[in-house]
């Protein structure tokens, strides 16, 4: 990448962390406040059911194990699947898609550069709710290693939910209303990535056609990860995240070439 | 580039039976309609430009003229590569525009009097310096640019002032500069000075004539104000129903209909609407009958006008060409009197 190149995509970046930034409540609540309160009801339904139970196990995991994973899963949701590229289908629909046409940065690498400032926005917050987390005891003393080793993990698995999010929002190319399809996959996403259940819960031959599918990556492979009890080797989990990456980037790249062949610029 | 090579002559634009067809649904009102179209929806072809031909050179200002839906912005999405043609070639600045190569998006831009293009929750300023990255503008040739032009427009004031809190014609400069940071060969201005004020109207006319004149950038304008186009262009292009209906300047487009003068008067008191006098001269009347509009044959101008001087009590009198409005209304309501 030339030296011109890399000045657009931070500039680009720095621009998008500026809107982001220019509505400070807005901004805290879209980052904060949706896996919040998801993870304060999952936790507590979590810890209703082993008090009920009387303690015990449940899949091998404690009461104390499924909270800590609860938490966990809370920090890779933030990384993972806060991001919504809810505009681009809305550019396409209303014709907004037009301006990253004209200029000479390719339209993906723009959104790529907003993608971008919000995760280093939210890798901040992931800082400060896993300091919080910590400090209130819901988890027990860090290790280094594993937090780094997952953070990381966790950005690598956010870049695969930014190329199917991009993917469904090409979907406006074909469709006028794409946003139920993406709150039908993001369900989907919840239940099988293991975000309320973990997937070790879920029956044998579901858990082994998961396993051919990018839904463990979302949730339970990064939270294992964190909390060190991860029973897949990192570089394998990793060549196959890329595998997915990949693939799912020629889909997206054929799409956007079959689907700018129907752009009609509506409303200009 | 290879595409680029496929071009030999010396036109920014060049086109050569340019057509785009889009596939509509149409749908009966009501639910029953809605219902309908949700079971077997009904497709119809629409065609929005059919066998486009034009040409354009360095440093030509085009006015691109014709009523809504006319197909005006379907070509120009078309010559900026924003969709893609049906049928037939487009080449711009030697490119072909639906491939977008990033040379051919750094030498063009594209002015939307409806939609902005600078983003709303941050000031200008911050959007020049994305747009000097993006179209790789030179630091000292981005500021001397960004300070003159800003000073031509009269907005360096509020340069670092959020986009979303400037009135529509400060907003509409900023665009315009922004469009031209980069100075590019082709300019393609739609609708720039829709819903702003006279006054503002006339100082982005103002600026572009300057502009042109100091960098003869090529520029197609599309306008519903005739003023912009009077102003500015010296050619027309009417497009009616997707085609081209006239092109050359913009004197013959006035003398379309025929070589007439438009001759104002005012008389004294009321007068007879009946004389003999007004027939064949399309008389349009004031309410109180004390004034009429005119349409005279240049070669009958003084014979008439003698006669209606001596006739009635004329106070007031006036002549000049039929304004290019009522042409193009006159034009548009009886197309057939376009030539071909």
């Amino acid at each position: 990448m030339s030296r011109r190149e890399i000045g657009k995509w931070r500039k680009t970046i720095s621009v998008s962390l500026s809107r982001y930034m220019a509505f400070k409540a807005d901004f805290f609540l879209m980052l904060v406040a949706p896996s919040f309160v998801f993870i304060a009801i999952n936790y507590n339904i979590w810890r209703t059911i082993f008090e009920s139970r009387g303690g015990g196990s449940i899949s091998g995991f404690t009461m104390e194990q499924m909270l800590h994973y609860q938490c966990w899963s809370f920090v890779v949701a933030l990384l993972v699947r806060s991001h919504r590229t809810w505009n681009l289908s809305e550019h396409i629909r209303l014709g907004r898609l037009t301006a990253f046409l004209l200029y000479p940065f390719d339209a993906w690498k723009f959104y790529a550069s907003e993608f971008i400032a919000f995760q280093l926005l939210q890798l901040t917050t992931v800082v400060l709710v896993l300091g919080s987390l910590r400090y209130f005891d819901f988890l027990p003393p860090l290790n280094s290693d594993a937090v780094l080793v997952g953070l990381a993990f966790s950005l690598l698995v956010s870049v695969l939910w930014f190329v199917i999010d991009f993917t469904f929002g090409l979907a406006a190319f074909w469709l006028e209303e794409v946003w139920i399809f993406r709150v039908i996959f993001s369900f989907f996403a919840v239940l099988f990535s293991g975000a309320f259940i973990p997937i070790e819960l879920f029956p044998p031959a579901l858990q082994q056609f998961l396993a051919y599918t990018p839904f463990p990556f979302i949730t339970s492979v990064p939270a294992h990860i964190f909390m060190g009890t991860s029973g897949v080797s990192l570089w394998s989990a990793t060549v196959t995240l890329l595998g997915w990456i990949g693939g799912l980037g020629v889909c997206a790249s054929i799409l956007w070439r079959r689907g700018l062949r129907l752009y009609s610029a509506a409303g200009i | 580039m290879w595409y680029r090579l496929l071009t030999v002559n010396t036109s920014v634009i060049s086109c050569q039976s340019l057509t785009k067809e889009y596939l509509s649904t149409r749908k009966e009102p009501g639910l029953l309609g809605t219902l309908r179209s949700f079971v077997s929806p009904h497709r119809v072809t629409v065609r929005a430009v059919q066998d486009f031909n034009l040409e354009v050179g360095t440093g030509e200002i085009v006015g691109l003229l014709g009523p809504n839906g006319a197909g005006k912005t379907t070509l120009i999405k078309m010559l900026t590569g924003i969709v893609a043609p049906s049928h037939g070639i487009a080449r711009v600045l030697g490119y072909e525009p639906f491939r977008r190569p990033k040379d051919f998006r750094r030498r063009i831009s594209l002015v939307m009097g409806q939609k902005t293009q600078l983003w709303l929750d941050i000031p200008a300023y911050d959007s020049f310096q994305l747009l000097q990255r993006y179209y790789e503008v030179p630091e000292d040739q981005f500021t001397r640019r960004v300070h003159s032009l800003g000073e031509m427009l009269g907005v360096r004031h509020l340069f670092h002032t959020h986009i979303r809190r400037l009135s529509l014609g400060e907003r509409m400069k900023m665009e315009l500069m922004a469009c031209l940071l980069h100075n590019p060969d082709l300019c393609i201005l739609d609708e720039p000075t829709i819903g702003l004020d006279v006054v503002a109207q006339k100082h982005i006319r103002d600026f572009f004539k300057a502009y042109q004149r100091e960098n003869k950038t090529t520029i197609i304008l599309t306008s519903h104000y005739m003023a912009d186009i009077e102003a500015l262009c010296p050619r027309i292009v009417l497009v009616l129903g997707g085609r081209k209906r006239f092109d050359g300047t913009i004197g013959d487009f006035e003398r379309v209909l025929g070589r007439e003068k438009f001759v104002s008067m005012s008389f004294g008191e009321p007068v007879d609407r009946t004389h003999p006098l007004w027939e064949g001269l399309n008389p349009q009347w004031g309410e109180e009958g004390t004034s009429v509009e005119l349409q005279i044959e240049e070669g009958a101008l003084r014979e008439r006008s003698i006669a209606i001087l001596s006739t009635f009590p004329v106070v007031d009198y006036s002549t000049e060409k039929l304004p290019i409005e009522r042409v193009l209304k006159t034009l548009l309501a009886n197309p057939h009197l376009l030539p071909g």
